[in-house]
């Protein structure tokens, strides 16, 4: 019996024929989530299919602010109306996850259609916890695809992956030529204040990969798979002393004076091949590394826009206890004198 | 005997010759003045020793050099095999996506170039090389390059892995004798020590599939930022 005529993957591709007749109305299965080789063995085709859920959606710039176009999102997954702090400035769109985190056997998938000129930040509520897998693996992916003149800003939130833990991130970025991106990665080293047991560097498998393509052109690959836990000498060769680490791929320049200072830490601005720019940050201080890729991110994406001073952090709109809000000991050690 | 065990391509002088020209340290590529950021590790006083330079060498082949530029010359071996030159291409963009840091993409370019200027004028590798030019890809990274010219030397992928991997050692090593500073003897010993990780190495990518192509290390990247930045530098990368 092939595997096409099996009754189990009839609906598999009854559904990709409806996603591609109509990509905002067909459900997000397990389809979506192809296993990388690494995580084969580890494949959740067997989790419950409640497991599965995301959002497909278009985002429109209209009257100076970014709504929601057509727009399907599935359990856990849930979407609100993009907010617009200040006239004329950029919307903030947060993707909720109704759950604790991301669980074994969980596949989570964002599509953004952008059309032209949005400015937007889109982000998660909060960090990324991924919890132990002892069977399958946890998933996330992330599709956008940028239209001429816009500038959207995303950065997924922190990761922490959880002892035990595997996890697969992957990301396609496809830019309209014009078009502009800021996309940002923050890992943490696990549960490194869990009173009953801390846990750093104790994940099992962690999978990740970003690809931009700009007017179908791959300007920019990135991709990591981790096998853990890590002993002393794996973290020092990818983490040194740090117990942060942060990512950035702007599609621009970065002026040096838009980087922060960061404490016990370091920051490399790096041009690549096709004229992006790759900032990697990694420090002692977690919370300094958050802070300061956040800053970096949406100052990148003002500048990208040719608005004044950073996308939201300085703003008297938005109350500063979000995940990306600057916090008030790192805003005093980011003044204190050298 | 290929790195695996499994019987490989007929042993043969001529075969043998071809692939250590390949090989040869002293190929007038630039690859001397490259020390692919190890010369910030020696500033920052991390490598003082050979059982050091053994270590931070292992990481290195380990989880940077083997799921990137290695398996991509064995993948490149094993599409010149096929004369898939469009492919070729294919892969020599994907490198220059995923080198970051321009002094490593420098590292990479530069020999990559000097090596397919080379190679075209040598009889056994002259008709791949026209096929590579004529491809319309490039600039060409070392790793492909180096993968393409030594399945036209008679290695299969296992064995292009295995020689890139020590080719990439010898080039370390080498740094590190004039930066440290090592002995040559102690040099030596290193490149010894490192021989059945190389094996093992060879044995786990050759043959891994071009989707497992990548290998991020935020602090490798940083101290290769690190380099460009030193106050007084001897080498480029």
């Amino acid at each position: 019996m092939s595997t096409a005529s099996t009754p189990a993957s009839r609906p598999d591709l009854l559904n990709r024929a409806r996603i591609e007749a109509d990509p905002f109305g067909a459900r997000i299965t397990r389809d979506d989530f192809p296993p990388p080789p690494e995580l084969a063995g580890r494949d959740p085709s067997g989790a419950p299919d409640g497991h599965v859920g995301g959002l497909r959606a278009e985002l429109r710039w209209r009257d100076g602010q970014m709504h929601l176009g057509r727009t399907y999102f599935q359990n856990p997954v849930r979407v609100i109306r993009p907010l617009t702090v200040e006239p004329g400035g950029p919307s903030l769109l947060y993707l909720m996850n109704m759950t604790a985190g991301l669980l074994d056997g969980d596949g989570q998938l964002v599509y953004l259609d952008v059309g032209p000129g949005v400015r937007g930040f889109v982000t998660n509520q909060s960090a990324g916890r991924v919890h132990p897998c002892p069977r399958y693996h946890a998933a996330s992916r992330f599709e956008l695809k940028i239209a001429r003149d816009s500038v959207l800003c995303l950065m997924p939130g922190p990761t922490i992956p959880f002892v035990g833990s595997r996890y697969h991130q992957k990301t396609s970025i496809d830019l309209e030529p014009g078009a502009r991106v800021v996309w940002g990665d923050v890992l943490l080293p696990g549960r490194t204040r869990y009173a009953r047991a801390p846990e750093r560097f104790v994940f099992d498998r962690l999978v990740q990969e970003l690809r931009v393509r700009r007017d179908g052109r791959l300007v920019f690959h990135e991709r990591f798979a981790w096998e853990g836990p890590w002993d002393e000498a794996r973290t020092r060769w990818h983490f040194g002393d740090a117990e942060a680490a942060a990512s950035l791929f702007i599609s621009g320049p970065v002026a040096p004076e838009d980087l922060p200072p960061l404490p016990d830490g370091e920051i490399a601005v790096q041009e690549t091949a096709h004229g992006d720019t790759c900032v990697r940050l990694l420090g002692r201080d977690a919370e300094q590394v958050v802070a300061a890729s956040a800053r970096i991110a949406l100052t990148a994406s003002a500048r990208l826009a040719g608005d004044p001073g950073t996308w939201l952090l300085d703003s008297t709109g938005l109350s500063s206890d979000h995940w990306f809000s600057t916090p008030p000991a790192v805003v005093s050690a980011q003044s204190l004198p050298d | 005997m290929n790195t695996n065990g499994k019987p490989g391509p007929a042993p043969s002088p001529g075969r043998l010759l071809r692939l250590v020209q390949l090989c040869d340290s002293a190929l007038p590529i630039g690859a001397y003045s490259h020390s692919w950021g190890l010369e910030a590790v020696v500033n920052r006083r991390r490598i003082r020793g050979p059982e050091d330079l053994e270590a931070w060498t292992g990481a290195w082949l380990s989880e940077s050099v083997a799921p990137a530029d290695g398996l991509i010359a064995a993948h490149s071996a094993r599409l010149a095999h096929a004369g898939d030159w469009a492919s070729l291409a294919e892969a020599n963009d994907l490198l220059t996506a995923n080198k970051v840091a321009p002094t490593l993409r420098k590292a990479s370019l530069n020999p990559g170039e000097a090596l397919l200027g080379l190679a075209s004028g040598w009889h056994w590798s002259s008709r791949a090389s026209a096929e590579i030019r004529a491809s319309g890809g490039g600039p060409w990274h070392h790793s492909v390059l180096f993968g393409a010219l030594a399945d036209s030397a008679g290695a299969d992928p296992s064995e292009a892995l295995a020689l890139f991997l020590q080719n990439a050692a010898v080039g370390l090593v080498a740094s590190a004798v004039r930066a440290v500073p090592l002995g040559h003897t102690h040099g030596q010993q290193v490149l010894a020590w490192l021989q059945p990780l190389m094996l093992d190495l060879a044995d786990r990518w050759a043959h891994a599939p071009l989707e497992c192509f990548g290998g991020l290390s935020p602090a490798y990247e940083v101290l290769s930022y690190a380099q460009s930045q030193l106050y007084t530098r001897i080498f480029q990368s």
